[in-house]
């Protein structure tokens, strides 16, 4: 072989050539093996955090590997929920991982423009730049702040925001406030905190309408007590008795389910208190000496008044009760009698949708129930837990131009005339903006809501976004309403941002859960509560000063200082541990697990939440602060606040319109409800009523599909929008399961699929609240505003079902 | 003699009678006209009413309380006021009509909850009636109990909560 020099290097070339190549090639397999055993094995960090599908307040445990969050599971440690979780919890991660997220803030191409994206300071410099006009010209108040389904530090942000700024107009949209007492509450008993009703030790629970096992404050606690109620090891099987006129998941589970005319559990529950007095089956000592108004009275001025006893026995027979209510007289005697007898027996009434027009009246109604049972401050009855020692914040500084604007009318006219008795009233919202009544508002802020898809008048509501010149919306999507805005300032979603949680309406504990963020944001986004600090400082005086925290964690660390410093309630830990605590805390002995507040902080991140279970419940004295110091048949505040109301408007005071008249009279501020006229049905000869799934969050999660396709409970339905026919009805109609049907009212027509139900009242249709794009029963509800509560009426709708 | 024999004639005669008398239970007359059919009529079951039927041996007649459950307002009729009259007076002194002879022990709970007797399959059409009955409108004989005691043995009672027993002892004191 003759070996020649271009031969030589040829060979040599291709030899290191191919050198390189094996080499390299193996550098590379080399590589990707390493980061095939990284891939295989991400590093897991469970991150604890707090569910806002609905106001439950569970715990969670995010699951997430490499910081991406992959899975959602319950908080085994968390008091509230022990580790369980409903369906609602688990949409979050296709909340947290929606592809029509916003990926960072935008703007309005001048007036009502194109909406283009924008970095966050020209975003805050624009909401700025509007602000400081406004307050320049003296018109802070006409900024309005929309709020939805929140609370603890983010409402405390955004109150004081509003007090410093100088607006009265912080409006919240929401059908229940759990960290606020039911109004029947605080007229009867005169209380400040919410009530708690403690199911897991009542051995009788009458609930009305309340839909504890679906979407009344928190299934899963709810689910638990239930559990306790039905398989408790201590003492006989409780009873839960359900009044609803649909046939709900809470009515099957119950032991008697009792199906009413809609609107008249008011009066059944005086069919009930009647029996209990009649039968002698009342509390005699509670209602004898811590009640007022029981009995014929006579005040200082020597004037008599009718008591509930003889008004209730007089004007409430059961033969009344029965043909109003559709419930048999052998039935209401036979609650009576399980009431009394299974002790101790709890009647909840409180829910969200309204009664019908006598709410206030039927809430008292109802009420009343558990003052004749006597189970006022006794455990298994009502209690009210110690609020959480948060450390008080400075108080809010008020300039001169805040101090103007507080002193202005609210836009929803809340607190006053008709609306006295209210805290916000939504509902007449868009007829005010649309008039300018009492001022134009020129500013709106919209948070955690939105409007245009659920107010039941969001065509009038989209002609008064029109109106106001400025909308700013936080919302992380851009949806019907934030599409209106002219700049939105994205939240990030609540496994992205700090966030805390306040439950003071569970009976046993008080509870604050806190909770870091479990990943980063995913986009371009912010915690609202940073962005508004972050305007406050740019505002600058009062309104600055007011929030001094750079950051919200800075102000929930010093929030939260107060509950180390207090001496008293745990960081969660495990129940053994938990359960040594209690022993030594029942004998005498706190002692604390932490050295330093910095210990105590990163425990309660840890861990998620910190509680007192041991905290002794407020005595029945501390739930009776009523003038008299008694439980209030009659009510003297509700008295007073008519009379104020008279004195300064005249005897045609709206509020006394609103509240059935003068004629009224004693019946006026007793828990009597008067028996409802014959209705006219005209046209519409169905009862409408709509309900919220157990599996549709706050705001009705149309973005979650893991949750629209969960079944329905009662009828075969996943995806689609159904309306629920009584089958005699149906049969009527000539409607089979399945068809497609129009729901008609005087306010308009939606097209949905029949789902044939038995049981219940013939008359009752029901549609659960979708949420999302689609037909929606609120395209049938009329704008009506119950004055007591200043939330809609929705279960007052008649409709008509024909087959399309 | 003729005459002697008379008298004894007339003497068993009297006596037979009175004797007769005694036997049959005599008319009743209760304080209120009480209209069953009324009441029926507005959909109210029996055991609304009769309530310890569903809980105890004895039916028992409704305490005043019950009725003025009801009655208590409104400008009623004669007879609800005077029912309202014994709001403050006590109880209404209802009389009792139905009675059975004291070796035969009757639990009324087991009939009413248990079987499902109807309350007319021994008490007659009592839903028919708007003043109160005056004495049984059906005289049970034994042939009564046991004609429904032996449907026991048919196949389709077999399945039943409670078998029914023909043995004396089950209804025999």
């Amino acid at each position: 072989m003759r070996i020649t020099r271009r031969g030589f290097i040829q060979a040599v070339g291709a030899s290191a050539g191919a050198a390189a190549v094996v080499r390299g090639q193996l550098a590379k397999a080399d590589a990707t093996a390493g980061s095939l055993e990284r891939w295989a094995t991400p590093e897991e960090v469970l991150v604890p955090s707090i569910c806002q599908q609905c106001p439950g307040g569970c715990g969670l445990l995010a699951r997430t590997l490499d910081g991406e969050l992959a899975g959602i599971a319950g908080n085994p440690l968390h008091p509230i929920n022990r580790g369980a979780l409903c369906p609602k919890a688990f949409g979050a991660l296709q909340l947290l991982y929606d592809p029509r997220r916003l990926q960072g803030p935008l703007a309005r191409d001048g007036a009502r423009g194109r909406l283009r994206p924008v970095g966050w300071d020209e975003a805050m410099q624009r909401v700025v730049a509007h602000l400081s006009q406004l307050r320049a010209k003296g018109l802070a108040h006409t900024v309005a702040i929309l709020g939805g389904q929140y609370r603890g530090y983010r409402d405390t942000v955004w109150t004081r925001f509003a007090e410093a700024w100088g607006t009265p107009n912080y409006v919240r949209v929401r059908c229940l406030a759990p960290e606020q007492p039911a109004l029947a509450h605080q007229l009867m008993q005169g209380v400040t905190s919410p009530l708690a009703y403690d199911l897991a030790e009542a051995r009788c629970i009458l609930s009305f309408g309340v839909g504890l096992l679906e979407s009344w404050l928190g299934p899963v606690h709810a689910s638990r007590a239930f559990a306790g109620l039905r398989t408790g090891a201590e003492g006989p099987r409780g009873r839960l008795i359900h009044v609803d006129p649909r046939r709900s998941h809470t009515a099957i589970k119950a032991d008697r389910w009792v199906p009413i005319v809609p609107g008249t559990d008011g009066i059944l529950a005086l069919g009930i208190a009647n029996g209990l007095i009649r039968e002698g089956l009342h509390d005699r000592e509670f209602v004898e000496q811590h009640t007022h108004g029981f009995e014929d009275w006579q005040d200082a001025s020597g004037q008599r008044h009718q008591g509930f006893k003889d008004l209730l026995l007089g004007e409430h027979g059961l033969l009344t009760v029965s043909g109003a209510t559709g419930v048999p007289v052998k039935t209401i005697l036979e609650i009576a009698r399980d009431l009394a007898t299974l002790k101790p027996a709890v009647v909840v009434g409180e829910r969200g949708p309204a009664y019908g027009r006598d709410d206030l009246h039927t809430r008292m109604a109802i009420h009343s129930l558990n003052a004749l049972l006597g189970n006022i401050g006794v455990s298994g009855g009502l209690l009210a837990q110690a609020a959480p020692p948060l450390a008080p914040l400075p108080p809010v500084r008020q300039d001169e131009p805040a101090k103007r604007g507080l002193a202005r009318p609210r836009i929803d006219g809340a607190g006053q005339g008709r609306y006295r008795l209210v805290g916000g009233a939504p509902q007449v919202l868009p007829e005010r903006i649309l008039a300018g009544e009492p001022y134009p508002i020129n500013a709106l802020f919209l948070f955690a809501t939105d409007p245009l898809a659920n107010h039941p008048a969001k065509e009038a509501f989209a002609r008064a976004l029109e109106r106001i010149p400025f909308i700013v919306s936080f919302s992380p999507f851009l949806d019907e309403s934030s599409s209106r805005a002219d700049v939105v300032l994205p939240d990030s979603t609540y496994l992205e941002r700090w966030q805390d949680d306040q439950v003071t309406h569970l009976a046993g504990f008080s509870c604050v859960s806190l909770a870091g963020p479990a990943t980063p944001p995913r986009h371009d986004t912010r915690n609202t509560a940073d962005v508004v600090l972050r305007l406050a400082r740019a505002l600058g005086g009062s309104v600055a000063e007011s929030l001094p925290w750079e950051r919200f964690e800075t102000l929930l660390s010093a929030g939260v200082r107060g509950l180390w410093e207090s001496g008293r309630g745990y960081v969660v830990s495990t129940p053994a541990e938990e359960s040594l605590r209690r022993v030594l805390e029942r004998q005498g002995y706190w002692v604390s697990e932490f050295k330093s507040y910095e210990e105590f902080w990163k425990a309660l991140v840890e861990r998620g939440a910190w509680w007192d279970p041991t905290g002794l419940p407020v005595g029945r004295k501390a739930l009776l602060r009523t003038a008299s110091g008694k439980f209030e048949f009659y009510s003297t505040a509700l008295k007073t606040i008519v009379d104020e109301a008279v004195k300064r408007e005249g005897a045609d005071a709206p509020l006394l319109g609103a509240l059935g008249g003068r004629d009224r009279g004693d019946r006026l501020y007793l828990p009597i409800v008067p028996l409802p006229a014959r209705e006219e049905r005209g046209n519409f000869p169905l009862r409408l009523i709509t309900y919220r799934l157990v599996t549709r969050p706050v705001g009705g999660g149309g973005n979650q599909p893991w949750l629209l396709e969960q079944p329905a409970v009662l009828v075969r339905a996943a995806w689609e929008r159904w309306v629920e026919v009584h089958r005699e009805t149906a049969e009527k109609l000539g409607i089979a399961d399945g068809d497609s049907v129009w729901v008609e009212s005087a306010k308009g027509r939606i097209g949905l699929r029949a789902k044939l139900t038995a049981g219940g009242r013939p008359e009752v249709v029901s549609i659960p609240l979708f949420g999302g794009e689609g037909p929606s029963p609120n395209d049938l509800i009329a704008n009506e505003t119950d004055p007591v509560r200043g939330f809609g009426l929705l279960n007052t709708t008649r409709v008509n079902v024909t087959k399309a | 003699m003729r005459w002697a024999a008379l008298a004894g004639v007339l003497a068993v005669a009297l006596l037979s009678w009175g004797g007769l008398s005694l036997w049959a239970a005599p008319d009743v007359t209760q304080p209120i006209q009480f209209p069953h059919k009324t009441h029926l009529d507005l959909n109210l079951e029996c055991t609304t009413c009769h309530e310890r039927a569903e809980r105890d041996a004895v039916a028992g007649r409704p305490p005043t309380a019950l009725c003025l459950t009801c009655h208590a307002g409104g400008d009623g009729t004669g007879e609800i006021k005077k029912v309202q009259a014994y709001e403050k007076g006590g109880e209404i002194p209802w009389r009792r009509v139905w009675r059975l002879p004291r070796h035969v022990f009757f639990p009324h709970r087991t009939h009413v909850v248990v079987a499902k007797v109807p309350c007319q399959t021994c008490h007659g059409p009592m839903e028919t009636l708007m003043k109160p009955p005056a004495r049984p409108l059906r005289t049970l004989a034994m042939d009564d109990c046991i004609g429904c005691h032996e449907k026991a043995s048919a196949p389709a009672e077999k399945a039943a909560a409670r078998p029914r027993s023909t043995d004396c002892n089950a209804c025999h004191r």
